[in-house]
């Protein structure tokens, strides 16, 4: 179980949107892999089944990006070789590298942040802009799994009463749109069903609110507020114009004014927090489980 | 959760917060990502319309059944689009969206459409696309709403509607990716990614009009009884 499952899931939400909206909006080559390096970080820390086909994915992404690149566009001024009148320049490649490390970043960060944030969280976080929205929300995610079954159990009726046969493409979708035209009038007549049992239950009466168990306690204060500390950092860095880099005509080297390292400091900070947390709250559990088999297990004496 | 429990101040944020705040929001955001601020700014529009609309469903009196009616879509698409995973481009979003956008109004439209992409994304995987989906799925159904008299007992106008409605949800997909790779609208590159997308392009809007010529009729026959039956 990961750590974040005990945070409030908006201090988690919050800290994801700091990540990526500052991650993919600063086009620095530092800022983008520091923002690799904290997501690949994060990724491999994260306890739990992950999907490994995910590098395949974004290793292709960055070679494609790399290749294009320099394919499609002609800015920059080192030029490798000319190809029908086209020049396929150094610093298009190199902006078709920074382009697909930035991508894959963006790839890790949403592939642990829906890790994380599983339906009933983003359910939690909706509930704060509009309640219908998240009943509505609700209700989909539960209607989902009813109808999956009832389809099935149609299928299964329609077949046995020998009404469609699956054997051709052209059957079968029609077998396909007859099944989802009793599934519809299902559908319909139960959510009549439905909202009259809300009505009848005082739904339409007074205000609502939504009933959850997260509470927001101290380490949620703490998290929240570096994060936007170290956030803070970052965008007073780019609102400076310290982070603005070149690719064209020449690349830049990186800006190493202190306002711009105080941003890939803050960045980095940013990027390494959840890593952090995990890693700490795991070493926790260590050291205490190691205090128990010393100190409180006694075994049995003769 | 209600955080603020006065409600004169809900109300006066409820005004404030859209004419002050999304401009705040997205002017700060330009101003301080500097070379990408033409992206951030589609970006941040697309997410803060995408709120607005969910804040204004939030305090239009809408019945139980027209309410639980559009959770029922939403499932309805999420479904279609799990069971027609296997094979690429292909997903019923659009077409169910448009049918219920033409039978229940357009803001039931742009709510099908907007929480059809946010959850079938729960399983399909989220991205810096979701709000983008959102969107124009959104967009796509508010405008199948607005154009209903016309759509309505019509199936070539409808089928052309999703037709188009298919071609430009992959366009404005390409915009962005554009946008944000370049900061600037670069034909070149948007022709480019247009054209590698262009079988998925094909696909997606054919299958919108197949998906149509199955449906309509269920759906017209179905919900127009309902509307009659139980006046939603």
């Amino acid at each position: 179980m990961s750590c974040f499952e005990i945070f409030n899931p908006a201090t988690v939400f919050i800290f994801f949107a700091c990540v990526i909206v500052s991650g993919i909006f600063t086009m620095n080559p530092v800022i983008t892999v520091i923002s690799l390096a904290g997501a690949l970080a994060y990724w491999f820390v994260m306890p739990g089944q992950k999907n490994n086909r995910i590098h395949i994915y974004t290793v292709l992404m960055t070679l494609a990006c790399m290749v294009f690149n320099p394919v499609f566009g002609h800015n920059g001024a080192t030029v490798i070789v000319v190809i029908n009148n086209h020049n396929v320049t150094v610093e298009a490649g190199l902006y078709g590298i920074f382009l697909g490390l930035m991508l894959s970043a963006a790839v890790y960060w949403f592939a642990s942040f829906s890790k994380i944030m599983t339906s009933e969280k983003i359910i939690y976080i909706l509930g704060f802009i509009s309640q219908k929205a998240a009943l509505v929300l609700t209700m989909a995610l539960r209607f989902i799994p009813v109808y999956i079954r009832k389809a099935k159990q149609i299928n299964n009726t329609q077949k046995a009463l020998g009404l469609y046969k699956d054997e051709t493409i052209v059957s079968r979708v029609r077998g396909g749109a007859r099944v989802f035209s009793i599934l519809l009038t299902y559908m319909i007549e139960k959510t009549i069903i439905t909202s009259d049992s809300m009505a009848a239950r005082g739904y339409s009466g007074r205000r609502r609110r939504n009933f959850s168990l997260y509470s927001f306690g101290r380490r949620d204060v703490i998290f929240l507020l570096a994060s936007l500390v170290f956030t803070a950092c970052t965008v007073y860095a780019s609102s400076k114009g310290a982070l603005v880099y070149n690719f064209y005509p020449y690349a830049d080297t990186p800006s190493t004014a202190a306002v711009a390292l105080a941003g890939y400091i803050g960045y980095g900070l940013l990027c390494l927090s959840p890593s952090v947390t995990e890693g700490g709250s795991r070493l926790k559990w260590r050291y205490l489980k190691s205090k128990i088999s010393h100190s409180d297990i006694r075994l049995p004496t003769r | 959760m209600t955080v603020i429990k006065s409600e004169k101040l809900r109300k006066i944020l409820s005004v404030i917060i859209p004419f002050i705040f999304i401009p705040a929001v997205v002017v700060s955001g330009v101003l301080v990502f500097r070379s990408k601020n033409y992206s951030y700014g589609i970006f941040a529009v697309s997410v803060l319309s995408v709120l607005l609309f969910i804040c204004g469903f939030d305090r239009r009196k809408t019945g139980t059944r027209r309410l639980v009616l559009i959770s029922a879509a939403v499932a309805m698409a999420c479904v279609g689009r799990a069971v027609c995973s296997f094979i690429p481009a292909v997903n019923p979003i659009t077409a169910i969206t448009v049918l219920f956008a033409v039978y229940l109004g357009s803001e039931a439209g742009f709510m099908t459409g907007a929480f059809s992409a946010l959850i079938s994304n729960i399983f399909a995987g989220q991205g810096v696309w979701t709000p983008f989906q959102m969107f124009a799925w959104g967009m796509i159904g508010f405008f199948a709403g607005v154009f209903a008299k016309y759509l309505e007992n019509h199936t070539v106008r409808m089928c052309v509607y999703v037709f188009f409605a298919g071609m430009v949800y992959s366009f404005i997909m390409d915009v962005w990716s554009v946008m944000w790779a370049y900061n600037s609208f670069n034909l070149k590159f948007y022709l480019a990614s247009i054209s590698s997308a262009a079988p998925y392009t094909a696909v997606y809007a054919i299958s919108n009009v197949v998906f149509i010529l199955l449906l309509r009729k269920p759906f017209s026959e179905k919900l127009g009884r309902i509307k009659i039956k139980y006046g939603i």
